[in-house]
């Protein structure tokens, strides 16, 4: 039942996000077109001025469609659990359970996607932008050697901690993906107790928790940085990589737990208009 | 013979102390077409959500073939809500698709040929279609399947006296006849022409169960004439 309940949960999401997908992906590339310009090879004043824009657009349109596939998820999910579509979806036969599940994986493999897509856009951009700019002055191989030259110097530098950061990174990185994908469900799902504002009480409950996580995490990792430093911990590395571990174990800590709750409040306290 | 559907002093009290159901007790039986007739706020919606799962009683106990609201009984049960539940986006070929893939006792043909008799094309798209034909889309996704229970709420409420009797033929030919129909509306004269027993509920305690036609011999009286009667203000 889980496995046709994930393929009818991909086919009614899969359209708006590949188009916004899409159409970032086409604006990273005509960005990246942008700076074939030959008025990069010109003496005029605010080249740089123009360049800093260009990126800032990029960055807008980024931001845009990050928030734009997550307001779609949200608005998804919300529709096809609390409003008439879920009468359909809450007489399948399915287990709460099972429901819950097939939604909260697609969502979250949806923000995964959305990530890897922002990523390959900036690799684009920013892969365009060094072809056209750079190419004159700088082979590939010599823009290889460059970043291996780069990684070379952290590393030696910053030693172990420089792995331990980029580690930590990666698992901010995924619970974020888990914790966007259950604060969304959560709040959505705390927000039906609110019988007459359903909307209004999810996103109250989305800044809510949102608060909570915040101040948590400040009275967790500020002490610690603050000993990092009276302590004469200079190395950023050392300092941050610890913070990005106990980020990512809060999050994943609360996603958990959102993910029962949600559960709970479906199975027990379901009240469809 | 135990009933299809056993419910036990069900109560359900909604926020604010509205008391919906009042320990209602019931025993709804096999291969009958009963009507579930009341007032506004009589109870009827919130029996039927409890039924198919969709509300979480205060107490009592509801049983469906033995078994408690769930992914079970949900398979079992055939629900045509007051309302539609479709994403806009869909076309109906992909509901035909999903309600195949859900229900096992989803009938393809059965809704194919239902749709095509009412000239609606496969290929469109729910948000093109009128209100009527995707309450009769609907109608035929519901009525396609061999359920041991359908659950009609207010199946021809908002549709003209023609779409009315359509819905009725379809109710009529295409029920399972081991199963049984509950049926909720207010316009009891359409139907009581279908029914073969009737439950009457106020303020969600059971008034009244029968048989059509002890209403109708004994009282003397039509199911609607005796419904003005019962609930007269």
């Amino acid at each position: 039942m889980l496995g046709k309940l994930l393929k009818h949960e991909w086919k009614s999401i899969w359209k708006i996000p590949t188009i916004l997908l899409g159409a970032l992906m086409g604006l990273a590339v005509l960005a990246g077109f942008g700076f074939a310009s030959p008025v990069w090879d010109s003496s005029l004043d605010g080249l740089g001025v123009l360049a800093v824009l260009t990126w800032m657009l990029f960055y807008l349109a980024v931001l845009g469609v990050s928030l734009g596939i997550m307001l779609y998820l949200a608005v998804r999910f919300y529709r096809s659990m609390f409003t008439d579509e879920g009468y359909l979806t809450h007489t399948l036969p399915a287990t709460s359970r099972q429901l819950l599940l097939s939604k909260v994986l697609i969502m979250a493999a949806w923000i995964f996607l959305s990530m890897v897509g922002v990523f390959a856009s900036i690799l684009i951009v920013g892969g365009m932008a060094f072809f056209f700019l750079l190419r004159q002055e700088l082979s590939w191989n010599e823009f290889g050697e460059l970043l291996s030259y780069v990684w070379q110097m952290i590393h030696s530098n910053v030693g172990i901690q420089f792995t331990s950061f980029l580690a930590g990174i990666f698992f901010m990185l995924a619970a974020g993906i888990v914790y966007g994908t259950m604060i969304i469900a959560g709040s959505i799902s705390i927000g039906q107790m609110v019988h007459k504002h359903k909307v209004l009480g999810s996103i109250g409950a989305y800044f809510a928790i949102n608060t909570v996580v915040q101040v948590v995490s400040m009275v967790i990792v500020m002490p610690m940085m603050f000993y990092n430093m009276y302590n004469g911990t200079e190395n950023v590395f050392a300092i941050l990589a610890p913070t990005y571990w106990i980020m990512g174990a809060l999050e994943c800590a609360l996603a958990v737990g959102l993910y029962f709750l949600s559960e709970y409040l479906i199975r027990k306290q379901l009240n469809l208009d | 013979m135990s009933g299809l559907v056993e419910i036990r002093n069900l109560t359900k009290v909604y926020e604010k102390k509205r008391t919906a159901l009042d320990g209602l007790n019931l025993v709804i039986p096999r291969g009958k077409i009963v009507g579930l007739l009341g007032p506004n706020g009589s109870g009827k919606t919130t029996l039927i959500k409890i039924l198919n799962g969709l509300l979480v009683p205060t107490g009592g106990q509801v049983l469906i073939n033995g078994l408690a609201p769930g992914a079970q009984t949900k398979a079992r049960i055939s629900y045509l809500p007051e309302r539609t539940y479709f994403q806009n986006s869909m076309r109906v070929k992909e509901l035909l698709e999903y309600f195949a893939d859900f229900y096992e006792d989803f009938r393809m043909e059965r809704a194919r040929e239902m749709l095509l008799s009412l000239h609606i094309n496969e290929n469109d798209r729910i948000k093109t279609l009128s209100k009527g034909t995707r309450e009769k889309v609907q109608l035929i996704l519901v009525m396609s399947r061999d359920a041991d229970l359908y659950v009609l709420d207010e199946p021809i409420a908002g549709v003209d006296p023609a779409a009315r009797d359509y819905i009725i033929k379809t109710i009529i030919k295409n029920y399972n006849e081991k199963a049984t129909v509950l049926l909720s509306t207010h316009l009891i004269s359409d139907i009581e022409n279908i029914l073969d027993e009737v439950i009457f509920i106020r303020e969600g305690r059971l008034l009244l169960q029968t048989t059509v036609e002890e209403i109708r011999e004994v009282k003397g009286k039509s199911v609607d004439s005796y419904f003005r009667e019962v609930f007269a203000c």
